[in-house]
């Protein structure tokens, strides 16, 4: 038995570490345990309930836009105005968090997971004509590394053409965000952080020219997706083929729903581009949504508080003593089993329900590399499933700026109820994004979030069933115990928003290596 | 540019915050833009680039007195991470390689970090940050050579800082 220590896994955001006992290089056991305690319900306590929109988007820096919808989609239900969410409103919603998705996904696979499979060296002394590449070289010649290290060494199969390619589109991908960044601007009023989505429905204006200025921001990006994000993915894809076969997690997949056709006040019911619902990967059945199935439990948690309780009823209470408990996170379940959340979840859920665009795009992958559907259940599916939704999600952009109306009201006026109880369910870019708020005296009484990282990274729950990451290390082969490249490509194929430390332990507490991972 | 960052709730982290929400409330020149960036990544790049100079207004965990402002540029800053300072700095260092290898390094980014006092959960600043927090703005505002009438009055720090739905500074 070898152990191997990972500590921080860098490249994905937050502060998360990760413990494996492998045996004879098959991983036996692993632990995900997130180190951040944040307590957010006790800063939300007794205050203006708007004030929510505006300080869960303070929770972190990587997903403010998923946090501020979540938080306004609770409130329209705690106010009684999911009803009356005026078009033009629900639409800057989804422009605004539309962005912000565009530049999660592109970030995420160039400037976080890319340099797992694209060797950064090839472009050292490169004296081409290319001003990205040699400013790439240039960073190399100085040793400043800092981007682009600390890395394993070994496993990179992509030619040095190609890894040269993807090293320029990294650059790229640069400006590609930048628009992005402002296109949610122009909605939003600010990046990051934005004011423009309230509880009603939006505020702002919508003119011609902020239509325009989003829209030719938004076909670049398309280019790019289509072009450049897509293309890459495959060509990553082709030479890893075996990832199709590895991280497969427990193969169960759940979606709140995303993308707000109409203002249906139940959510499970609210007509949404990409449904809602679960999914069993062995007989690929969607299943409806039903919201009181979700509940947290906390056996192997640093709390004190009372377990297997829905997010509605949660409480908070740390306890950093607590006996078997190794993670800050706590564990939800969903009908008591272990869900992956994300854009795999969502890609499949949309499949099942017949959308003919992520149809056709991943019977196309599928049939690329002559795989079974089983195939998406892996570290490349989960790739292969965030590029085609961030090109579904921008061609569904592109025609909804255009149905916005100039002038016409975007946000319900209504007046703060004394007090009321609201579940706001949507997708972050990263997975199932939920928060619960209950108002009385009209100010917060209680204030619950399970966000996606929690779903993926979870630890184990109170029967003993490992969170999804967990499984999806456990029985993964490490072919190199000094460069475990599978544990870190399956780690950020979640794009965890936590940072990982990988242990890998032998019962002797040998410890063979303490490496820094890039 | 100024660009205050730090996470407000988790007490005086949040400094950089509140000094660029006084300054958004001050009549500065046109050509100044201040922004609040709040708990940015990797995404603050495009804050940076391309900008003639970047003010960063964030908070310091050294061992030196409350409400002490230390200045540093972002070059001589790097050797020290990741050994001290907070980590928002050491983003704003991966924001500024970003915005270098896309070829739009900004002209000079100077930090003005507080030693802060308490950084746990919750929403407000302790005294010794609060009574510093007008130095924090007259020094941004300095650094940028901002005429003096622009900043000769500013708001009392005595009063309890608020934070709610209609603005970051009430």
């Amino acid at each position: 038995m070898n152990k191997i220590i990972i500590d921080p896994v860098t490249r994905i955001e937050g502060h998360l570490k990760i413990e494996a006992i492998v045996d004879e290089g098959v991983v036996k056991e692993a632990r995900c345990s997130g180190m951040m305690f944040r307590g957010i319900e006790l800063i939300l306590r007794g205050r203006d309930p708007r004030d929510a929109q505006r300080i869960t988007q303070r929770i972190c820096g990587v997903c403010p836009t998923a946090h501020s919808t979540a938080s306004t989609l609770a409130l329209d239900a705690a106010f009684g105005i999911a009803d009356r969410i005026p078009d033009n409103g629900r639409i800057m919603r989804n422009l605004i968090f539309g962005a912000n998705y565009l530049q999660s996904h592109i970030l995420h696979f160039y400037h976080l997971a890319a340099l797992d499979y694209v060797d950064v060296a090839s472009v050292a002394g490169y004296s081409g004509r290319n001003p990205g590449l040699k400013r790439v070289a240039d960073f190399i010649a100085r040793g400043h590394l800092a981007p682009f290290f600390p890395r394993y060494e070994g496993d990179y199969r992509l030619p040095k053409e190609v890894n040269q390619m993807a090293v320029s589109h990294y650059l790229e991908a640069l400006d590609v965000r930048r628009d992005a960044q402002e296109m949610l601007a122009i909605f939003g009023g600010k990046m990051p952080h934005n004011m423009g989505i309230f509880p009603g429905g939006a505020v702002g204006e919508v003119t011609v020219d902020k239509i325009a200025a989003y829209r030719w921001r938004l076909e670049r990006i398309r280019d790019f997706i289509n072009n450049v994000y897509l293309p890459d993915v495959l060509a990553v894809a082709g030479a890893y083929t075996d990832y199709f076969g590895i991280g497969k997690g427990p193969g169960k997949y759940l979606s709140y729903g995303h993308w707000d056709l109409d203002s249906e006040p139940d959510l499970t019911k609210r007509k949404r581009l990409i449904p809602g619902g679960t999914i069993d990967g062995a007989t690929l059945k969607l299943q409806a949504l039903d919201p009181s199935k979700i509940t947290e439990q906390v056996k192997h948690s640093w709390y004190r508080s009372g377990t297997d309780l829905r997010p509605a009823d949660g409480e908070t209470e740390p306890d950093l003593k607590r006996a078997g408990a190794y993670s800050f996170l706590k564990a939800p379940r969903y009908g008591g089993e272990v869900y992956e959340v994300g854009p795999l979840a969502r890609m499949l859920t949309a499949y099942i329900n017949g959308y003919a665009p992520v149809r056709g795009l991943v019977d196309t992958v599928l049939q690329k590399f002559q795989a079974p559907p089983t195939a998406l259940f892996s570290v490349l599916g989960r790739h292969a499933a965030r590029a085609i939704e961030a090109k579904v999600v921008a061609d569904a952009l592109a025609d909804w700026v255009l149905e916005l109306k100039p002038g016409e009201l975007n946000c319900a006026r209504y007046k703060l109820p004394e007090s009321g109880s609201g579940m706001g369910l949507t997708e972050g870019p990263r997975g199932a994004l939920g928060h619960w708020i209950r108002v009385e005296d009209g100010k917060i009484a209680n204030y619950q979030a399970v966000v996606p990282t929690t779903w993926n990274c979870s630890p184990r729950d109170d029967k003993g069933q490992p969170g999804a990451c967990e499984q999806a290390l456990e029985g993964t082969t490490i072919k190199d115990a000094a460069n475990p490249f599978e544990l870190v490509r399956i780690v950020r194929s979640y794009d965890p928003c936590l940072a990982c430390a990988i242990h890998t332990v032998t019962p002797k507490g040998r410890e063979l290596g303490r490496f820094i991972v890039g | 540019m100024i660009i205050g960052i730090g996470n407000v709730l988790t007490h005086d982290d949040g400094v950089g915050v509140w000094a660029s929400s006084m300054l958004s409330r001050l009549d500065l020149p046109d050509h100044i833009e201040v922004h609040d960036a709040g708990t940015v990544g990797l995404d603050a790049t495009s804050l940076i680039e391309g900008r003639r100079k970047v003010v960063v207004l964030d908070a310091l965990a050294a061992d030196l007195e409350p409400g002490v402002i230390c200045r540093m540029p972002a070059e001589e800053l790097r050797p020290l991470v990741p050994a001290t300072v907070s980590l928002h700095q050491v983003h704003l260092l991966d924001a500024l390689d970003a915005a270098m290898l896309a070829g739009r390094p900004p002209g000079e980014v100077v930090f003005l970090a507080m030693q802060v006092v308490d950084t746990s959960t919750g929403i407000g600043l302790s005294e010794a940050v609060t009574e510093a927090l007008p130095r924090l703005v007259r020094l941004a505002c300095q650094e940028l050579q901002v005429p003096e009438r622009c900043f000769a009055r500013l708001p009392s720090p005595k009063r309890p800082l608020q934070w709610d739905w209609r603005s970051s500074w009430a």
